[in-house]
């Protein structure tokens, strides 16, 4: 029972599978087999990929092994998955040769084979094309072929021919059996400010025999190419990427170039997604995923996401709060800004999640669909933290940020980012006096406290976990000083306000000192200095787990001189090649005061 | 030695483990052999029917029926009946493992040492369920009396 944590325990682990498939079109045909006097034994199973070839006491070559694996043939034992199935087995050193007839034209053929390393095709009318076989070959037949004749050619005198099936294949299939070298990047936008899209990608070169040339041609920009590797009792989850420019073959060696999804939300806002007012929407249930994919899908993802943003803050656990919350679970009619890109909006509401950081279990997972492309899902016990050991990395860098101690806003008259509104909004005149009224303070005991805007409830106080040095940044909007936006510093139980030289770190500045989006009539919000403190970085290099993903949470023991590491994966690379494995991690500190 | 056209090869049974593999050969020695039996056991006088196995020439070609190999089992089995060999290992199946064929090797050994032996004397053996050496006799015969 081979799976991947099972394997990545042993020193030495099997040789993992890798397998990429690329879709054919227009292979959908019916194949219908004519055998002739050339061959030995059949049992008509050439269509079945899922019976295994029955070991039979074959006295071929220098004979069979006496370990039981091999049994006397039987033609009254019909074929299954139990018994195995003939196929179709040639004479000893004798060509094996049979007809295909299909339904339809055929655009590629899959053969598995053994005991033959080349096979000709001879249509009717036209020249025999040669084929070399590797064993497991796709194969693309003469142009507009139908019907015609096969070859198979034993590799040697004392060797059989032995044809385990001949299918249409639904797809292009890359695997350990043909794969030269392949490098996947998956990333994740986890820059500390105005965080940038970043694309995952693939490259994939894989060796094929034969030209392919007329067949990968049909693969045009953005056919989906999907990827798998793991174990068969486990495989990583199944990633889409889509083509992006031609494919090649050189000498043999087809490449493959493709993204994720991210190209096909380029120009898109949630008004072309159709994103518009949702009514009776229910509540997100534990479990359940959301995903951003489609139209109906980003209003689910939308409206789930931030249901369950408001929930988990009403819930005791400190989240980010809406100006105007109306119920937990009841959400009737509202708009999101409909000129947000879907990008700006995926992001915004991944950071908005990421703001909850510092727990050891985060409320919100993302997990990937088409890459880079997030699913979000509620559940606490479903929390994924990929747990290592020093002892397993290789080549482990660690850097340290300046830790920022004073956060400034450089612009007062937007306080608030990605919000748009406008002076007839009811909520307009709260917003500004809430801005105009604030002043900062700190106080050191309020260091796990998240930030809250609750007008509604009339509490206009924002408590903010801000930076490694036991400072905590106070909001109080109930004074009548004129506005500031100057965090002020307190350690140690003395307060240095505006004093930076007492204090370690840098002084930044921010443009708005939130940010947050509009749904309809309520603003969604958090503190924005947060993302300011994930400026710590561990990279390292290791044999690698497919199931890791960007933004999935590690945990490394301090061990070997490094001290313990607790954050969150930004981007991976992980490269297939000769067999092996191996995965290269970059992930930020998450770190809250200790 | 029978009047046949069968060759005797010494059999084989050491194979070791289950790499051994079976050859073409192999299954030459042990159905020829098997029909060699078969005629030393008539010429001899045995009460046996003058039958082969289904299959006695093998090449490199062939894969092994069930049949086929059923056949020779059922012929060994009938010529070491009929000779009164009683083999004392596990009786040679459909198994392709290595000490299942040596199984079916040393019962061929055994039936030919048994005819070897036969032949040697001038005489069948005895064939039968009982032989009775003639204790129970005793207390019929009279003894003189001493005095």
């Amino acid at each position: 029972m081979a799976t991947i944590s099972s394997e990545n325990d042993k020193t030495i682990r099997k040789s993992m599978l890798v397998e990429f498939k690329m879709p054919i079109a227009d292979n959908s045909g019916v194949l219908t087999f004519y055998t002739d006097s050339s061959r030995k034994i059949y049992d008509f199973t050439l269509n079945n990929t899922t019976f295994p070839m029955r070991k039979l006491a074959d006295l071929q070559g220098d004979g069979f092994p006496l370990d039981n694996s091999c049994k006397l043939y039987d033609p009254n034992t019909s074929a299954s998955s139990l018994n195995g199935k003939i196929g179709l087995r040639g004479n000893i050193g004798d060509p094996l040769s049979f007809r295909v007839a299909s339904t339809t034209r055929i655009n590629a053929l899959r053969i598995k084979s053994s005991g033959t390393r080349r096979m000709n095709i001879v249509a009717t009318g036209a020249e025999s094309v040669a084929y070399d076989l590797t064993g497991d070959d796709t194969i693309v037949p003469p142009e507009n072929s139908q019907n015609f004749t096969v070859f198979f050619y034993p590799e040697t005198p004392e060797t059989r021919v032995e044809i385990d099936f001949i299918v249409l294949p639904q797809y292009l299939v890359i695997n350990n059996h043909n794969l030269i070298r392949a490098n996947l990047a998956l990333r994740t936008n986890m820059a500390p400010d105005n965080p940038t899209w970043q694309e995952s990608n693939i490259e994939v070169q894989a060796h094929f025999p034969n030209d392919m040339m007329s067949l990968l041609r049909t693969f045009l920009t953005n056919w989906s190419i999907t990827y798998q590797a793991g174990y068969n009792q486990q495989m990583s989850p199944l990633r889409y990427f889509y083509i992006n420019e031609p494919i090649v073959q050189d000498d043999n060696v087809v490449t493959i170039r493709a993204t994720d999804a991210s190209r096909f939300m380029e120009g898109v806002t949630l008004q072309k997604q159709g994103f518009g007012a949702i009514g009776n929407n229910k509540p997100w249930g534990a479990g359940e995923t959301a995903t951003c994919k489609d139209s109906l899908t980003t209003q689910t993802f939308t409206t789930r996401v931030r249901s369950e943003l408001m929930k988990s803050g009403a819930g005791g656990v400190p989240g980010i709060r809406s100006v105007i919350p109306t119920t937990t679970y009841d959400f009737y009619g509202y708009n999101v800004r409909p000129e947000m890109s879907l990008k700006d909006f995926i992001m915004t509401i991944m950071n908005l999640t990421e703001d909850q950081q510092g727990r050891q279990t985060p409320i919100y997972k993302f997990s990937y669909v088409d890459a880079g492309i997030p699913t979000i899902n509620c559940d606490n016990l479903d929390t994924i933290v990929r747990r290592i050991n020093y002892e397993d990395l290789a080549n482990i860098e660690r850097t340290y940020a300046q830790p920022i101690k004073r956060v400034e806003a450089a612009a007062q008259e937007r306080p608030f980012d990605c919000i748009l509104f406008t002076t007839s909004d009811p909520i307009y005149t709260q917003l500004i006096d809430w801005a105009a009224d604030s002043v900062v303070e700190f106080t050191p005991t309020q260091e796990q406290e998240m930030a809250e805007f609750g007008a509604a409830n009339g509490g206009r106080s924002t408590f903010i976990n801000w930076t490694t040095e036991k400072a905590v940044m106070k909001v109080n909007t109930s004074g009548t000083a004129a506005p500031n936006y100057k965090p002020l510093l307190t350690s140690g139980g003395t307060t240095y306000y505006d004093d930076v030289s007492l204090a370690e770190g840098k002084t930044i500045q921010m443009e708005s000192m939130s940010r947050g989006f509009r749904l309809g009539d309520v603003y969604v919000f958090s503190p924005r200095y947060l993302s300011q403190r994930k400026t710590n970085y561990v990279s390292f290099e290791w044999k690698g787990d497919p199931r890791w993903q960007p933004r999935d949470w590690i945990n490394i023991p301090g061990g070997y001189g490094y001290p313990s590491f607790y954050g969150v994966i930004e981007s991976i690379e992980i490269t297939h090649e000769g067999g092996g494995t191996r995965q290269k991690v970059v992930a930020q500190e998450r770190k809250y005061v200790d | 030695m029978p009047t046949t056209q069968w060759t005797w090869r010494t059999p084989v049974t050491d194979r070791a483990d289950g790499y051994t593999r079976m050859r073409y050969t192999d299954m030459n020695r042990i159905t020829q052999n098997i029909n060699y039996l078969v005629d030393y056991a008539a010429d001899l006088g045995f009460s046996i029917v003058r039958k082969y196995c289904q299959k006695s020439t093998w090449t490199q070609n062939d894969i092994i029926y069930l049949a086929e190999w059923n056949s020779l089992l059922e012929r060994l089995n009938a010529v070491a009946n009929a000779v009164g060999y009683k083999y004392e290992g596990f009786a040679p199946s459909t198994w392709m493992t290595y000490t299942n064929i040596n199984n079916v090797e040393k019962m061929t050994l055994g039936v030919y040492t048994t005819l070897t032996l036969a032949e040697r004397n001038h005489m069948p053996l005895y064939v039968g369920d009982n032989l009775f050496a003639g204790d129970g006799f005793n207390a019929a015969i009279a003894v003189p009396s001493t005095t």
